[in-house]
């Protein structure tokens, strides 16, 4: 199995999904379920199964330890949540809207712990930070949608300078290609990484970006 | 008929013809566009002269990859804006025909004064779409801010004439190249007419007229302002940029910051707008700032990228505002909290539209971006892509805080309710759900599949950083 198809079928399914919401919200919210379990339950089983790398344009996949295990975890959060999202569809203002960004940021969470590109990595980063970003105002606050925005916007632009910044010295996206090269330049790397390492303190609310 | 200068005779002729006949003006408008939009695909590329007598001596169009993509983007964008408005089109087909012929004109002429007389056209023609909406002292300061910058670039080519004994685009360039003149001696026409077209291409200091004349648009002269008129201004600096100015770096580095600042104080003034049409006529200030400023920089296939980016986002925003404006009453973005959710279509193509501007993927303006952001790498430009990347934090605030304000009602700390919607409502909103829907839609095929408008953005940067004689315009002067 592909692991770019995996993810472009959770992207099919949150779009099946809005439409389905639209003429059933239950049922809508029940598809998320669905969607995040089987994606859960084909990585737990089917590790191992994946092709050795796949690519779909810009972005390139390719199963690892530490993205198989950072997506399990992610997979059980998301799946746990989506238990709660038909209670959610009485309540929310734009129920349908809801499920496929939530079916989408799964995407883009899954397609960041697997891309083996850089550019890969910060598409997926982004497509996870603009479906959050009009999921959290169908809370109470608009303003923390902005907030969040505003704050995660800055960590992932300085992310881009420094990929941008490896891309012009190195020629590649390619990951392990890159940081393989960047080890033998310690003042690049060094500047490079607090760049890049900017974009995770911003995400995670690490002071001074809480 | 594959002689281009059918896309400034028919607009003309039909212009004549529903000054005429008034009763059947809007009917004539349409066939014109339909007329116009079909003979974009018989003309041929090639250099036409005009009149009978041989460049350099008389006129030539020059229709080549740069200028079709720049006819061809014009063109259909004035056609949806008229789609889009039909009933605030009034009684405006004859000016919107002109403007057509204008704007066809300015992006295919081969002549300097041509060009100057085309830009009179066009801003003859836009003084009295400015003065649509009934807002006559800004309708007056546009019309003074660009008669003294038309002034001045008739000077400066006046300047140049006098050095070169021509205002052929393509004979001048083999003369400023192949004389040896020195670059101060051209510093003056060019400034008169760099400042020329910095008045319709929105650059600080010179754009003091874009706030009344943008910021009480409808949604038919906001669109064709800041769509059609936007990328046509913007082209024809490419071209004059490119081709003509020899800059010495001292120059050319005036003229950067000129461009750069009118991008970062743009940005910084749409962050502190709260109705929709301040916001975006900051936005479209800053962008021709950017955008300007790749093309002074000699990036010009990153900056055609760009515009195209830009001008389709703000045909759909500039619509969609003013038509709140003037059909809600309103465009005050907390007086509109949640109106998308009466009218989901619009709000979707709106929606992309931002998105797009701020950059995310899969838009096609996270490709703008991206590409624009690698070739300044490429170029040893290091600089550049900071302001870019710190600006655009800016920009992506203001346009978030402007979209969660329009899809969720209600205050800060109270869940929104569908009661909370705002009573305001627009009429009529099959066509523009659709059209802004549709155009939402290609908005994220574009940036799925780029390869689509790929291949003609480069033939066009191609064609523009061409030497043009070389090209296919053979100088021979006399008669046919």
């Amino acid at each position: 199995m592909d692991l770019g198809v995996l993810i472009l079928g959770i992207v099919l399914g949150g779009i099946l999904s809005y439409f389905v919401t639209k003429g059933n919200k239950k049922v809508g919210a029940y598809m998320t379920i669905l969607v995040s379990l089987v994606a859960f339950l084909i990585l737990f089983i089917n590790r191992d199964g994946f092709s050795v790398g796949s690519s779909f344009y810009f972005f390139s996949f390719k199963m690892s330890s530490i993205g198989w295990y950072f997506s399990m975890i992610m997979l059980l959060i998301y799946v746990c949540v989506a238990f709660f999202n038909p209670f959610w569809m009485e309540k929310l203002l734009h129920p349908a809207a809801y499920n496929f960004l939530y079916l989408l940021s799964l995407a883009g969470t899954l397609g960041l712990f697997f891309s083996t590109n850089f550019l890969g990595v910060f598409i997926c980063w982004e497509i996870v930070v603009w479906s959050s970003l009009f999921i959290i105002p169908l809370g109470k606050s608009r303003k923390a949608s902005v907030l969040y925005y505003g704050i995660s916007a800055f960590g992932s632009f300085a992310m881009l300078y420094g990929i941008l910044l490896l891309y012009a010295k190195y020629q590649s996206f390619d990951i392990s290609y890159v940081l393989g090269q960047v080890a033998t330049d310690p003042k690049l790397a060094t500047l490079v990484f607090f760049i890049i390492i900017m974009a995770a303190i911003t995400k995670l609310g690490i002071f001074p970006f809480h | 008929m594959n002689n281009p200068v059918i896309l400034i005779a028919f607009p003309l002729l039909f212009a004549f013809l529903s000054a005429i006949f008034k009763k059947v003006d809007k009917t004539l408008l349409g066939i014109g566009l339909v007329v116009n939009i079909l003979s974009l695909f018989m003309v041929n590329l090639g250099s036409y002269n005009i009149g009978g007598w041989q460049a350099p001596f008389g006129i030539n169009l020059v229709l080549d990859n740069y200028s079709y993509l720049g006819v061809i983007l014009v063109n259909i964008i004035i056609a949806i804006a008229v789609i889009f408005s039909t009933k605030e089109i009034k009684k405006m087909p004859t000016v919107v025909l002109i403007i057509i012929a204008a704007l066809n004109g300015m992006l295919l002429t081969g002549d300097l004064f041509n060009l100057y007389v085309f830009m009179e056209i066009a801003s003859i023609a836009a003084y009295l779409l400015a003065s649509m909406n009934g807002k006559y002292k800004e309708s007056f300061h546009y019309l003074v801010a660009g008669t003294l910058g038309s002034g001045l670039y008739l000077l400066g080519i006046i300047i140049l004439y006098g050095i070169f004994g021509t205002l052929n685009i393509a004979d001048l360039q083999n003369k400023i190249t192949g004389s040896g003149v020195n670059e101060a001696v051209l510093t003056v026409p060019l400034v008169f007419i760099f400042i020329g077209l910095s008045v319709e291409t929105k650059l600080l200091p010179f754009n003091s007229w874009v706030k009344g004349v943008y910021g009480h648009a409808n949604g038919f002269t906001g669109a064709i302002f800041a769509s059609a008129y936007a990328g046509a201004t913007i082209l024809v600096f490419g071209r004059v940029i490119s081709n003509i100015f020899h800059m010495s770096s001292g120059l050319q580095n005036i003229f950067l910051t000129l461009a750069v600042v009118t991008y970062v104080f743009g940005e910084l003034a749409a962050f502190a707008q709260k109705s929709l049409r301040q916001i975006l006529l900051f936005s479209s200030v800053a962008q021709s700032g950017l955008i300007l400023s790749l093309f002074i920089l000699h990036f010009n296939y990153v900056a055609i990228i760009l515009l195209v980016n830009n001008i389709v986002s703000k045909l759909i925003l500039f619509t969609t505002a003013g038509k709140l404006a003037t059909e809600a009453g309103t465009d005050e973005v907390n007086a509109l909290a949640g109106i998308f959710q009466k009218h989901k279509g619009i709000g979707f193509g709106f929606s992309v539209a931002c998105l797009s501007m701020m950059g995310l993927p899969v838009f096609f303006g996270f490709y703008a971006k991206v590409t624009t952001l690698f070739n300044l790498f490429k170029g040893n430009n290091l600089w550049l892509p900071a302001i870019i990347l710190l600006i655009s934090v800016v920009e992506g605030v203001y346009f978030v805080r402007m979209l969660v304000k329009l899809w969720n009602p209600g205050q800060e700390g109270v869940e929104a309710t569908i009661e909370q919607v705002t009573s305001r409502t627009l009429k009529e909103t099959t066509k523009l759900g659709i059209i802004a829907t549709v155009l939402g839609l290609l908005i994220i095929c574009a940036g799925i599949f780029p390869s689509v408008i790929q291949g003609n953005v480069v033939k066009a940067a191609n064609d523009l950083g061409q030497n043009i004689p070389t090209y296919f315009i053979q100088l021979t002067g006399g008669m046919k």
